[in-house]
């Protein structure tokens, strides 16, 4: 009960006595800058004697320059590969003694954490001031050559060798124009990984790795005042530089006619998307999209699998879902094909179906169905440290508020059934229509890889 | 500081601390703060009156609380003439029960924000629910409709067989899926994990078998309840008796499957053609003579952990970090009801295909001869799996799989609890005889799913025998 008084998600009142009513969603923290620039968070939670240290950096793909499609994501990789004072694998200290530790990157941002035995603190904010500060002393062209062979065989594992594994790469091409931010997805192109050099990971570190273009964030068992001190110590004297600037806004994308993409690969049924530019994340009509999402294809009773699954036979299975992104979403309903239906007929039955609530709209029970949905979700992802601390840099980052969460659950709380008409009458003709299925039997002379 | 550092770093290979004296403190690892003691959950257990036992893992962190029935039932019983029986018995649960149909299922949930998921794998099978504690009572309610009256109607069939029609083309056709399939299939044979499914063994299920299968199998007697989360047991046992108290139902006597096939005579290739991939799936294993209540399991465990169980194990470490022929390489110690399976696995650039295998093996053979695990290896892989404790058991499902696992594996109560020591009590002698003994073999089945064209002149060199297998494992003619 101290826990959860600590935490601040009560259930209202001693669950004894009182009537269930729903629960208070929300995160406790402190934060406060660096002289230099760095933001910190400070979350406690004394749970787990552990103790979780996430680190955002104001840069993704999207901020990648030309010719280097991949970079930021292969930079991230060459992160864990030493810095001055500690120069060999991160893995290695970090995992004798328990930590779980990884980074990941995306279009929007790159993130790295370390969850860590409280009293192994000091050693998680070591090595991440010391790679924030002194990368650059320890990288060699022996790290940079190996972590592209890495990388290249990220792409490979997890994109080129599964059936659709290129499906994002194609969506993402398709619904960006050349020189967009978001044209080349995360992983980049072999040829562009392969082509970067020392000076590129020099010049990026010094763009983009500054104390000033970054968030620290704490969540777990931690004295505060103890922690304060030993973010003063490791991160204290890092010099800022000049404030960077990711891309925040571009000419909102604009697609007038439907782009029809048709791929036949090695792969077992056909599959269709559809693909509109939509809202950008926090945005008016993101989470109407996201509740529209949950009446077209969450579960049985959902509109999509009514249509094509449930009633006649038309699709094996269907989705519908929003991708989120700063510069501007995009919102998919991606199917695959019953034996012996066509792909142009699973899109029209689709069309059909959207052109169906389009015209009677959702109804109060649907939308109040989703709502009771997004509150568990929002608790489900409150009961680990780890994701706490992620969503307090991400709630930081990308919209200036770490207090969002309130605010982030109210977007979903607030939706309408006529904020969803509107969404709806958003996904207009222009947008990207992709097919790929397996090579008809009677022409498959040609035998060519991807 | 930082730019002279920098400008340094341009000029010269490195930055020695001498040429920014300010920052060479930085260099010293700092020291641990107090450390901090650390509870394992315990669980509270009760027993309904019909016999059926609960287990009870507390967590006020969230107002969350789940709800497992689990049932040591599985594939395992399927038998040839119910190939997938088990598996499609449980998916049908929740398309139909009581006065609901698949829809009022998933919109009954909906309204409580619960999730109902119900499967069963070859070891066993459950039904789970996860709900808000303030919707426990009505979730619950519909939690036991779908467990215990289902209606498994013919409708609902006829969709989820096309689904499992399809979902076997897929698995034909992914990487990933054919060496999992193939894999079981080397492994067991054609029993217990290695039974096939095929389109014709899933068209033949019925309705009818179905209901009889839940019946007779889907009983008190075979199941045991684990709840975790934000409730009590004194809370949550009324909420129970009221729903499955006087559920009745005994247990099965079927023997639990102990077959196996035997280990290749002779290290052996199994190739599945996979034409044009960019890598090679890589899985390289033998049955060992143990399983987790042998008395030198741990010991095993932990010569495991050294040679590929981690990030920065040896294998990982060679083929990632060194050679730069993967994303990543691992190995593990499988369990189940039979002997443990060792096996290491990777996906690699296809080009280096025979060289990774060639490296699996002198791995494997090194670690018992010029390169023997170390101190450090053993401190690290202990380090690991002990520093991490804390945060495996932040949510109350960790303790709850293992209090399941034990229960259908005949594990010792104290298993948890006993980890720990089981883990520091293993010497660095006794991984490395353990290694010797139990891994160090001639005998090792690698299963290859690559481009066969761009491989089969590189394994050739190997000069070990090669199978062709088609991608549900069957044997091609020899060319």
């Amino acid at each position: 009960m101290l826990l959860t008084a600590l935490l601040g998600l009560a259930l209202g009142a001693n669950a004894e006595t009182a009537p269930e009513t729903s629960p208070t969603i929300s995160i406790p923290f402190e934060e406060y800058d660096l002289d230099n620039g760095l933001h910190v968070i400070l979350s406690e939670d004394h749970s787990v004697p552990f103790v979780q240290v996430n680190l955002w950096y104001r840069v993704g793909a999207k901020d990648e320059v030309e010719g280097r499609s991949g970079f930021a994501h292969l930079f991230e990789h060459l992160m864990f590969q030493g810095s001055e004072h500690m120069d060999g694998e991160y893995f290695g200290p970090l995992q004798r003694i328990g930590a779980q530790i990884n980074g990941t990157t995306n279009m929007d941002r790159t993130n790295y954490f370390e969850g860590v035995p409280s009293e192994q603190l000091p050693l998680a904010l070591w090595l991440e001031s010391d790679r924030m500060g002194f990368l650059l002393p320890a990288l060699t062209q022996e790290k940079l050559d190996n972590q592209k062979l890495v990388v290249r065989n990220e792409r490979r594992q997890s994109y080129e060798n599964r059936p659709y594994g290129m499906t994002w790469w194609w969506l993402f091409e398709n619904l960006y124009p050349a020189g967009h931010p978001y044209h080349i997805p995360t992983i980049g192109k072999h040829e562009d990984i392969d082509a970067a050099n020392l000076e590129d990971v020099k010049a990026f570190f010094r763009q983009w790795y500054l104390p000033n273009n970054a968030s620290l964030s704490i969540a777990g068992d931690f004295d505060p005042e103890e922690a304060k001190a030993l973010v003063a110590k490791y991160f204290g004297d890092l010099p800022s530089g000049p404030q960077p600037s990711p891309i925040l806004d571009v000419e909102p994308t604009v697609m007038t006619e439907e782009v029809v993409i048709r791929k036949t690969d090695d792969v077992p049924h056909n599959k269709v998307w559809m693909a509109w530019h939509s809202p950008g994340v926090y945005q008016p009509g993101d989470a109407e999209l996201d509740t529209l999402s949950s009446i077209l294809s969450a579960g049985k009773d959902s509109r999509l699998y009514q249509a094509l699954i449930e009633k006649e036979t038309i699709a094996q299975d269907v989705s519908a879902y929003q991708v989120s992104m700063l510069l501007g979403s995009f919102y998919v309903i991606e199917a695959t094909a019953a034996e012996g239906i066509a792909p142009d007929d699973l899109v029209a039955a689709i069309d059909a179906e959207l052109a169906a609530v389009a015209e009677s709209g959702v109804t109060d029970d649907e939308v109040a169905l989703a709502k009771t949905n997004w509150e568990a979700s929002f608790v489900r992802r409150l009961s680990t440290i780890n994701t706490k601390a992620n969503l307090l840099n991400q709630y930081y980052i990308q919209t200036g508020d770490t207090d969002y969460l309130a605010k982030d659950l109210a977007r979903f709380q607030d939706v309408t059934t006529d904020g969803i008409a509107k969404a709806i009458a958003g996904l207009k003709s222009g947008r990207v229509v992709l097919h790929i299925g397996p090579e008809a039997p009677d022409e498959s002379t040609e035998t060519e890889g991807k | 500081m930082r730019t002279s550092c920098l400008l340094t770093a341009l000029l010269f290979t490195g930055c020695a601390p001498k040429t920014a004296p300010d920052t060479s403190w930085r260099s010293t690892v700092p020291e641990p703060l107090a450390p901090r003691a650390f509870q394992l959950p315990a669980a509270q257990t009760g027993t309904l009156s019909n016999g059926l036992s609960v287990s009870v893992v507390e967590n006020h962190e969230v107002p969350l609380v789940t709800v497992q029935i689990a049932f040591d039932q599985g594939s395992w019983t399927d038998g040839s003439d119910g190939i997938g029986l088990a598996s499609v018995t449980l998916d049908m649960l929740n398309e139909g029960a009581g006065e609901y149909d698949a829809a009022g299922i998933s919109k009954a949930a909906k309204a409580l924000a619960a999730n109902i998921s119900t499967g069963a794998g070859s070891d066993s099978a459950s039904v789970s629910l996860s709900v808000l504690r303030k919707n426990l009572e009505p979730a619950l309610d519909l939690f036991s409709t779908v467990l215990l009256q289902p209606t498994f109607e013919q409708d609902d069939w006829d969709i989820m067989l096309m689904d499992r029609v399809a979902s076997l083309a897929s698995a034909r056709n992914n990487p990933g899926s054919i060496s999992a399939r193939v894999g079981s299939r080397l492994r067991y044979g054609d029993e217990y994990k290695g039974v096939l499914r095929t389109e014709e063994s899933y068209r033949a299920l019925t309705t009818e078998a179905m209901s009889e299968w839940a019946s007779s199998h889907l009983t008190p007697g075979n199941a045991r309840i684990y709840v975790g989360g934000d409730t009590t047991l004194a809370e949550v046992m009324p909420m129970l008796e009221a729903r499955f108290g006087s559920w009745t139902g005994d247990a099965s006597t079927a023997e639990k499957p102990s077959a196996a096939l035997p280990n290749v005579e002779t290290t052996t290739i199994f190739l599945v053609d996979k034409p044009g991939a960019p890598q090679s799936v890589l899985k390289a294993f033998r049955r060992l003579e143990v399983d987790q209540l042998s008395e030198d399991w741990f010991d095993i465990y932990m010569a495991n952990m050294m040679y590929g169980g981690m990030f920065s194990a040896r294998l990982n470490l060679n083929l990632r970090e060194e050679k730069g022929w993967t994303y990543g390489a691992r190995s593990g110690v499988g369990t189940d009801y039979t002997n443990a399976v060792w096996t290491a696995s990777s996906s690699v650039k296809t080009d280096t295909t025979a060289d990774s295998i060639s490296e699996i093996l002198r791995e494997v053979k090194e670690a018992a001869t010029i390169r023997k695990f170390t101190e450090d290896e053993l401190d690290n892989a202990r380090g690991y799996l002990l520093g991490s404790r804390p945060v495996r058991y932040e949510n109350a499902g960790r303790l709850l799989g293992e209090l399941q696992s034990g229960w259908l594996y005949g594990l010792p109560d104290d298993w948890t609890v006993a980890f720990a020591d089981n883990i520091r009590g293993v010497s660095l002698e006794a991984a490395q005889a353990a290694w010797e003994k139990h891994i160090l073999a001639p005998e090792l089945s690698i299963l290859v799913v690559g481009d066969k064209a761009t491989i089969e002149e590189g394994l050739k060199a190997l000069e070990l025998p090669i199978i062709h297998l088609d991608s549900d494992g069957n044997a091609l003619e020899a060319k």
